[in-house]
């Protein structure tokens, strides 16, 4: 992971294709996005027993 | 000595999570992006999920919990669930940080991997057959028919 100031700090991902790097807004805009998505909430992942 | 299996849809726990990938693409096509470095799940890195939950946006892998999770027979139920029922939706396997520990991976071995991609850990309007899948027989008594 490189950062250099809040803007640029970048992720890079890996795909089968080739990498690419999302910044910091682009992250922000895909979160933005789910946020304001309406449902049910579900949860596709380690789920603790409840007793 | 027995080697720490990790489940590859976690939620963030600061001591013993690693975030792995990110959620790229639009919402009817979204897809895991593999991070080239699994990266500690600080709050700085959290927090670029505003609004929405750290594990809508993030993929994140931690000690699988065997069975302190519901999921877990002996086995884990959710990824036999995510190989029987969800297509693959790429060719290769993605270049996946976790891979060497990866329950689902140790489990059902590249079927999985092929598939991994289009599961959210956390997911806000998932259809019925994605609700099927992530709870099973468990699945909220609204779901069942």
């Amino acid at each position: 992971m490189k950062t250099s100031s809040k803007t640029n700090t970048a992720i890079k991902t890996a795909s089968v294709e080739a990498p690419i790097v999302l910044t910091v807004d682009q992250i922000a805009q895909i979160a933005a996005g789910m946020a304001a998505s309406g449902g049910s909430h579900t949860t596709m992942g380690r789920t603790p027993v409840v007793k | 000595m027995n080697k720490t299996i990790d489940c590859p849809s976690a939620q963030a726990d600061a001591k013993t999570s690693r975030i792995y990938g990110v959620m790229t693409g639009p919402e009817e096509n979204r897809r895991v992006g593999y991070l080239t470095e699994a990266l500690k799940p600080t709050e700085a890195l959290l927090a670029l999920s505003g609004e929405a939950k750290p594990t809508q946006l993030f993929r994140i892998a931690a000690p699988c919990s065997k069975s302190g999770c519901q999921h877990f027979n002996g086995a884990c139920t959710l990824a036999q669930r995510i190989v029987a029922s969800l297509p693959e939706v790429v060719d290769a396997l993605p270049e996946c940080q976790i891979r060497e520990t990866c329950r689902w991976f140790y489990q059902e071995g590249a079927d999985a991997c092929l598939r991994c991609p289009q599961v959210a850990t956390d997911k806000v309007g998932a259809s019925e057959e994605e609700i099927r899948i992530a709870y099973g027989d468990k699945a909220p008594a609204v779901m069942q028919v």
